[in-house]
């Protein structure tokens, strides 16, 4: 059981960063981000760039300090400004004149999906259709190998953490609380979530709507890019095609959370990433049917999700 | 590096396109109907390019593309005493048996009698309707038997079934290394399912125990601990990764490791060492994988300057294509052994049964039991799948060593 | 125009998708469906036909081939459409393909029975399915609705993979036989599908159900449920205070839609021969929410339209190769920018006046000079 609960934590907190952004955008623009799987993806390519080859004439091992290396964590920033800076144009150019020429808020959809097979196309041709991956960040392992941590009690079983996926388990907790946090007690923060909550009396209140609307398209563009990063030392590399998948996966997380809520998308993660992992340790086969049948009743029986408004 | 060549070449190729897609447009209202030069051999392609399962049909189309180019270099082929420039027609079917029989058809219009593809067994089971109708040749690379058995008469299955290969794997683990269990994994997928039903009954032929068969997972999946967990607590001696991606195995054997599992991992599916390498490093050592039905022992001099034209060409080799180099070749010779089959496919099929010619891609390639011919005598009842080595690889440090070669009849 | 709150607590805003085109549609209404149902007839059964017949044979089944799926895959979005005609996306409709496919397939290799029963069969069996999945989930509304029934179609393809007593499962069935002939007191009313003309006949069934869905989806969409399900769209607590039956009336056009689902399945099993877990999957779902949006949400032939356009678009840009898919995503964001709301909101009038509009704005920025001044 131990090994199982792991398993789900470590599942949960990836799933809750890839939901983090796309409820932010969500939450601010009623924009279902088809792209942001993809988002993800670019994300995690671009750390693998630079892990793997440096910044064209700096090689990688430049940045091996004191014999830490450092190039993860800037490979990591840079992802994520590259996303940012995506994320930014991408509203800017294309969201808002779309929002506001179109009829009915939906038409976005299509835009976004369009910008996701721009970005799957691209990435495709770019970085082929192979899996990339970076070496382990640590080395090491936490491990009882076969034997149950506790024989005495029924229910116990083996135990195996590497040191790198709890090196990574640790940074993906600091970023959703730096996350939570800027959202709480910055300015921006402050602003966006006005705006999340209600848009017409944000801007009477002040708030540039333009201006906060796209830094929050940026931040969850940047989130999606950072998270692809850490994921792909994760999971063990990441694939130029494996986007459009994410999103749904997204998508299955906050509609459980409740859309445009920080906490649901979070316990949307976690709680995904728990009945993944104990139902298939129970269930075989019929693991994520089960949990899709789940879903759909429980979204029948509470329509706006664990935390959503109603209506969202 | 490779990257910014990579970015570069797409540039150009984008703006290739670009101009291609304004030339026909304004092409295509005066002519509609192109005249085909008379010396060009058209040999079509039908499967994936793109989306998830992107890595199958791309070293296809790369290595027909390879193949082509370079015998286009040296003069294109000489059949019935008339030399023909061999042209690719390529078609991205997604993944998608609809859009595989709109390029099927698409082959037919253009008066294409030899298809590659497709590369799912929903797209060849698809395919299957049109291609029989219209004579059309066609070379899946899917395994199911229904396809290659009679009444079916037009498929030709272009490399080594799982059915044929899990067996001889099983078998040699058995003998050698005293395998007693096995566990078995696949995606929720049509083609990995009926693999790892395959697997099932070559298991239970070569009596080994099958301690979990049941757990699947999603073909999105990345993080594989919670579905390797229930797989690694039955404490089977090897785990049998059926129809796996190349993507998925490096992440699945990783996850393994880590978990404490120590036996093997097999997979009857191509593999990509380098991917391997990259992405589990020291954890993939002793991953048992069908080969790309070439060795370093086996390998002509031909097959090293088609991995060095590859590599040239697309900035990348994958070890699939020491298999999908074969299919053009099969037709090209096989036309050539009877000319007249370039109009008739029924003379194609006459001429399955008795052709055979040396095989250029492997040493010894003269040899009876090395020679280009077609087989599948015993899964299939008739001659529908081309001969290419089996080789069985087992990953280490790297690279693939040859555990053994062997063959399909 | 500016921008609406999206305020969650308010339902989704409506402003007024009717477009000018659709208006007159409404406006004319005796004479010109008729005309319409005639003119289209004559199209799609002799022009069409008639033109292709004229193309090389080799050529004929392409064509045929192509034309049959712009027609089941309009049907299958002609359904969503109506879903979004009582204001919901619905990204599910590929699931129900999927089960209308596997019905007819299995009613007729298991049953025997024969395919052209199967296929009001499939729709019936859509309805079915649409009741239990509808009635709980259309209380879901906007995006929720949609990422819900955006895994629909992995829920069924899970459940096709994973019952093969019933299913076959991963094999799918592949022995699927051609329709037969079907005659009357001694009349062939229908002909027997054969391995050679089968592409052709497959084209005119497929363009008949094509063309009975559209008239359907007029009179629905005209009578008095289509106007109560337009008010839905508009403001669903306005309408119940009204006293309109909610529940029923969003479940009505679902399960329309479920049955257009279920019927382009039938179509696509026959079309094909067999069918698979991979004959309608995720991206046929997304593919006809796309449909809609390319050719309008306010017109009922924006379906049409939309999946003339984007399958055609598709099929012409395999020319670029490895570049299809860069091309056809620039294509769409590009049509999006210029057309945000549909090629049918494309109205000749509306051009002709913004094209005036526009010229008529030029003149009078040379007078405002002295109007200034005044002031």
């Amino acid at each position: 059981m131990e090994q199982v609960v792991v398993n789900g934590l470590f599942s949960g907190a990836q799933y809750s960063l890839i939901a983090l952004g796309l409820t932010l955008i969500f939450g601010l623009m009623n924009v279902l981000n088809f792209a942001h799987g993809q988002m993800y993806v670019l994300g995690g390519l671009v750390t693998y760039t630079i892990v793997t080859f440096g910044f064209g004439f700096i090689p990688p091992d430049a940045f091996t300090i004191f014999g830490i290396d450092f190039i993860f964590p800037i490979a990591l920033i840079c992802a994520g400004m590259v996303l940012a800076i995506l994320g930014a144009l991408f509203e800017k150019l294309l969201f808002r004149t779309v929002i506001r020429r179109s009829k009915r808020d939906e038409s976005t959809m299509l835009l976004a999906a369009a910008t996701a097979f721009l970005l799957d196309a691209s990435l495709l041709l770019i970085f082929g259709e192979k899996l990339h991956s970076v070496p382990d960040l640590v080395d090491g392992i936490i491990s009882t190998d076969l034997e149950p941590v506790f024989p005495a009690i029924p229910f116990s079983d083996s135990f195996n953490l590497p040191y790198y996926k709890l090196l990574l388990g640790v940074i993906a907790f600091v970023m959703i609380l730096l996350f939570v946090a800027g959202m709480r007690f910055t300015r921006p923060g402050r602003a966006m979530r006005a705006l999340a909550q209600d848009r017409m009396a944000a801007q009477l209140m002040g708030v540039n709507v333009g201006r906060y609307t796209m830094i929050g398209f940026a931040v969850g563009a940047m989130l999606a890019g950072m998270t692809g990063g850490l994921l792909l030392a994760a999971s063990g590399g990441i694939q130029a095609t494996e986007g459009g998948a994410k999103s749904i996966l997204a998508f299955e997380m906050i509609m459980l959370g409740g859309a445009g809520v920080t906490g649901g998308a979070i316990a949307g993660g976690f709680i995904l990433g728990m009945m993944q992992s104990v139902g298939h340790s129970f269930l075989g086969n019929f693991t994520d049917l089960v949990i899709f049948a789940a879903l759909v009743v429980f979204l029948s029986i509470r329509p706006q999700g664990l935390m959503g408004k109603p209506w969202g | 590096m490779s990257l910014s060549k990579n970015i570069l070449r797409h540039m150009t190729g984008v703006a290739g396109a670009t101009a291609l897609i304004l030339a026909t447009s304004s092409l295509t209202g005066t002519l509609t109907t192109t005249a085909r030069a008379a010396d060009e051999l058209h040999i079509g392609f039908v499967g994936v390019t793109s989306g998830p399962a992107a890595a199958w049909g791309t070293s296809n189309k790369r290595s027909m593309e390879t193949r082509a180019d370079w015998l286009n270099e040296t003069g294109g082929v000489e059949i019935g005493g008339k030399k023909y420039k061999i042209v690719i027609d390529s078609f991205d079917d997604q993944k998608d048996p609809k859009l595989a029989i709109e390029g099927i058809n698409q082959m037919i219009s253009k008066g294409v009698h030899y298809v590659v593809g497709p590369n799912t067994d929903d797209g060849a089971s698809a395919v299957r309707p049109d291609a029989e109708a219209k004579g059309v040749i066609y070379f899946p690379y899917a395994f199911p038997k229904e396809l290659y058995t009679k009444p079916a008469k037009n498929a030709v299955l272009g490399m080594i079934a799982n059915y044929q290969s899990g067996p001889a794997i099983f078998k040699w683990l058995k003998d050698n290394e005293k395998l007693q269990t096995l566990a078995m994994i696949a995606a929720n997928e049509s083609d990995a399912l009926s693999q790892r039903d395959g697997g099932m009954a070559a298991a239970k032929a070569a009596g080994l125990k099958v301690v979990s068969g049941t757990v699947t997972y999603q073909s999105d999946t990345t993080d594989f601990a919670p579905i390797l967990t229930p797989v690694i607590k039955s404490k089977p001696g090897a785990i049998y990764l059926a129809g796996v991606s190349p993507a998925h195995a490096p992440r699945i054997i990783k996850v393994g490791r880590e978990l404490g599992f120590k036996g093997r991992f097999i997979a009857t599916t191509g593999m990509d060492a380098k991917v391997l390498k990259e992405g589990a490093g020291d954890a993939a050592n002793g991953f048992i994988s069908v080969g790309g039905a070439s060795t370093p022992e086996l390998a002509s001099p031909m097959m090293k300057e088609f991995v060095t034209r590859y590599t040239k060409k697309f900035g990348e080799y994958n070890d699939e294509s020491n298999t999908k180099v074969y299919a053009l070749d099969y037709i090209l010779e096989t036309l050539k052994a009877n000319p007249k089959a370039m109009k008739d496919v029924n003379e194609f099929k006459k001429t399955i049964d008795s052709f055979s010619a040396n095989n250029p891609f492997v040493n010894g390639g003269d040899k009876p039991n090395m020679k280009m011919r077609y087989v599948g005598m015993s899964s299939f009842g008739q001659k529908r799948q081309i001969f290419v080595p089996m080789v069985i690889n087992e990953y280490r440090d790297g690279d693939f060593k040859t555990l053994f070669v062997g063959q399909a009849d | 125009m500016e921008r609406f709150p999206s305020n969650p607590n308010l339902p989704s805003p409506q402003r007024g998708n009717l477009s000018n085109l659709s208006r007159f549609v409404q406006e004319s209404r005796p004479t010109w469906p008729w005309l319409g149902t005639v003119f289209a007839l004559i199209l799609l059964f002799f022009v069409i036909p008639d033109f292709i017949a004229s193309m090389r044979p080799e050529k004929q089944g392409l064509i045929y081939y192509q034309f049959t799926q712009i027609a089941l895959l309009s049907i299958a979005a002609a359904g969503v459409w109506l879903t979004f005609y009582i204001g919901r996306i619905n990204i599910g409709q590929g699931a129900l393909c999927l089960v209308g496919a596997y019905v007819s397939a299995i009613v007729q290799v298991k049953l025997d029975v024969s395919y052209w029963l199967t296929i009001p069969l499939a729709g019936i069996f859509c309805v079915l399915v649409g009741i239990v999945i509808g009635w709980p989930i259309l209380r879901l509304r906007g995006v929720y609705f949609a990422m819900i029934t955006l895994i629909l179609t992995e829920v069924a393809k899970l459940v096709v993979l994973n019952f093969p007593i019933v299913t076959n499962g991963a094999r799918g069935i592949t022995n699927i036989p051609l329709p037969e002939a079907v005659t009357l007191f001694g009349f062939t009313i229908l002909p027997e599908f054969t391995a050679d003309n089968n592409r052709m006949y497959f084209y005119f069934l497929s363009m008949f159900v094509m063309v009975l869905t559209f008239i359907a989806l007029f009179r629905l969409v005209h009578s008095r449920i289509g106007r109560l399900c337009k008010s839905l769209q508009q403001n669903e607590e306005l309408a119940s205070s009204l006293g309109v039956n909610l529940v029923l009336l969003r479940l009505i056009p679902f399960c329309i839609s479920c049955f257009m689902g279920g019927v382009a399945g039938a179509l696509a099993a026959g079309v094909q021969h067999n069918v698979g877990p991979s004959i309608f999957t995720v991206q046929d779902s997304v593919n006809y929410m796309l449909y809609c949006f390319m050719g309008g949400l306010g017109n009922l032939f924006g379906p049409l339209v939309g999946t003339v356009i984007l399958r055609m678009g598709w099929n012409y840009l395999t020319a670029a190769g490895d570049y299809q898919l860069l091309f056809y995503a620039i294509a769409l964001i590009i049509l999006m920018l210029i057309i945000p709301n549909g090629v049918m909101s494309l109205s000749p009038v509306r051009i002709y006046q913004r094209v005036v509009g526009w010229l008529g704005n030029r003149r009078p920025t040379l007078n405002t000079v002295p109007h200034n001044r005044k002031s």
